[in-house]
């Protein structure tokens, strides 16, 4: 820690920790971190030895799919790159090509998929700017900007939202710099609906409570079909009755939001459809770090189980 | 004859605007640090367009501060010629050249696209190329440019003849009057939101814009 001067102090065995080192790296440590139990692995055999905390923290964002491109590089592999009009191949902030007479072309592309459906003006907007800056640094002057955009359904309530503050934000950007956006194209499909699930449940189901990490979110559901008890829990395991809401189809009640950090769970009294909405995970799906579960509530298909499920059952019904 | 281009930290025009007096027209032109005080014996002085200070606090609110700016604020007190487009105009404002101030565009957005304007006064030393009333194509590229002033402010404009463009047919922006630029009442500041550096070579799609650079040096 730096000592009042400001000044960093070595510890005991001189090095130099501005960080808090006397967090125990665990494995649910490491899980939050978002690295497979393969990556651990990998990250201990460089090391040599278990990371600390601030290690773990640098490898889980150096080998995020952002930063590292794990699963998209073995694609970007194929691409050619050492054909002998190529000045700058992979390696560098952007790439260069010879167009003859004496002129090369600098040109950077980027996704900026997951920030622009979280925050689309703000996601949009730094997509263009890392891009910009990727062609300056390589001592170029960037001249036009393209763009190749892909949204949910037209008739999907979030898409107008997103086209709204994503074309906003790459105008915005560009015009700042004072770079033309020339081209671009855009295509709708439901396929890029993009983190709004259907969840089909069964009645009889059992979900074991649990509250969401990586990060803790809020997440809201809306039902199409069916009757279903959207259930909240305290730390202790008792309901929340504040939180906990029965939706059904077509009543006055079909929608409701649990906050960040909460336990909670579905319960389904006939068959049910609904929709549910949340955040994407910081590192990508695991099914390992994605939830956590709370020891007061049985693991599914276990005895406990079914007895426990009548239980939330009746209790969610009396708060009706 | 001589052009200087003052150049901010965020003008993106400054090179558009150096194009057309330099390349254009073959005349001598030079860019004015925003830090230095010496307009270097320009005869005209261009505030381009752009985001002066990343449009902190106020568009141009910040650039007016700058040491370049109290050297162009008594050159034109002395008469010298001053053009202001689309930042540039807001810095006008800010700095007291010009009356009024651009608000935000009523519409809230962002707007980029090609205008119609009509040239209300040609007795100006930047509009004398034009004929009486044309109505001439010209790009405008703006938030704030949403022009607007008291009631007395726009009985003077009005009566010294200061509205130089007006948007014709429609107001992109909600200015008052339908103004897109304007004059100081001596008649040697102008300020205007759409960009006449834009249209000023046919390879770039036109050139209603040349004759303002045209008319200014008819003056000098």
């Amino acid at each position: 820690m730096p000592d009042s001067s400001g000044q960093l102090k070595p510890d005991k065995s001189g090095n130099y920790n501005s960080m808090q080192q006397d967090t125990k790296v665990t494995k649910e440590i490491v899980k939050q971190h978002g690295l497979s139990d393969e990556e651990y692995r990998r990250l201990k055999n460089a090391l040599g030895r278990a990371p600390n905390i601030t290690e773990l923290g640098i490898f889980s964002v150096m080998w995020s799919e952002h930063c590292s491109y794990k699963s998209s590089k073995v694609y970007l592999k194929k691409l050619p790159t050492t054909v002998p009009f190529v000045v700058q191949g992979p390696g560098e902030n952007a790439g260069i090509i010879d167009i003859g007479d004496g002129l090369c072309v600098a040109f950077k592309m980027e996704s900026h998929n997951h920030p622009s459906f979280i925050e689309p003006f703000q996601g949009a907007a730094t997509g263009v700017g890392g891009i910009l800056r990727d062609v300056f640094t390589m001592g170029a002057r960037p001249i036009a900007n393209l763009n190749s955009l892909r949204f949910g359904a037209v008739e999907h309530p979030k898409t107008p939202y997103l086209v709204k503050g994503v074309v906003a934000g790459i105008a915005h950007y560009g015009n700042c710099m004072g770079i033309p956006t020339t081209g671009g194209e855009v295509f709708f499909d439901e396929s890029y609906n993009g983190n709004n699930l259907v969840n089909a449940f069964t009645a009889g189901s059992y979900g074991r409570p649990h509250r969401h990490l990586n990060p803790h979110k809020s997440e809201g559901f809306v039902i199409l079909r069916g009757r279903v008890a959207v259930v909240a829990f305290d730390g202790s395991g008792n309901l929340d009755f504040q939180q906990t809401t029965i939706l059904e189809a077509g009543s006055s009640t079909v929608g409701a939001d649990i906050g960040p950090n909460t336990w909670h769970t579905l319960v389904a009294f006939q068959d049910s459809v609904l929709y549910e909405v949340k955040g994407q995970p910081d590192e990508g799906y695991d099914p390992n770090t994605d939830k956590e579960f709370p020891d007061w509530a049985p693991e599914e298909g276990t005895e406990g189980a079914p007895a426990y499920l009548e239980q939330l059952k009746s209790q969610s019904l009396s708060r009706a | 004859m001589k052009f200087g281009i003052v150049v901010f930290p965020g003008s993106n025009c400054d090179r558009d605007c150096y194009n057309v007096p330099k390349n254009v027209l073959g005349r001598e032109t030079v860019y004015l640090w925003h830090k230095e005080a010496a307009l270097k014996n320009a005869e005209c002085i261009i505030l381009p367009g752009g985001f002066s200070y990343g449009d902190y606090l106020r568009c141009g609110a910040i650039a007016r501060q700058s040491p370049i700016m109290r050297s162009v604020i008594d050159f034109a007190n002395k008469g010298g010629l001053v053009i202001g487009i689309c930042n540039g105009f807001q810095l006008l404002t800010e700095a007291g050249l010009l009356p009024g101030v651009l608000m935000r565009n009523e519409s809230l957005k962002f707007i980029c696209r090609t205008v119609k304007i009509r040239v209300e006064n040609v007795k100006t030393p930047f509009t004398n190329k034009y004929k009486e009333r044309a109505v001439i194509n010209v790009p405008i590229a703006h938030g704030d440019g949403n022009y607007f002033c008291d009631e007395e402010t726009m009985k003077k404009l009005k009566a010294n003849n200061q509205i130089v463009f007006t948007y014709h047919g429609e107001n992109p922006n909600g200015s008052l009057a339908n103004i897109a630029g304007i004059v100081n009442e001596r008649g040697n500041v102008l300020g205007m939101m759409p960009h006449p550096e834009r249209v000023s070579e046919e390879i770039l799609g036109g050139t209603d814009g040349l004759r303002v650079f045209k008319s200014i040096m008819d003056n000098m």
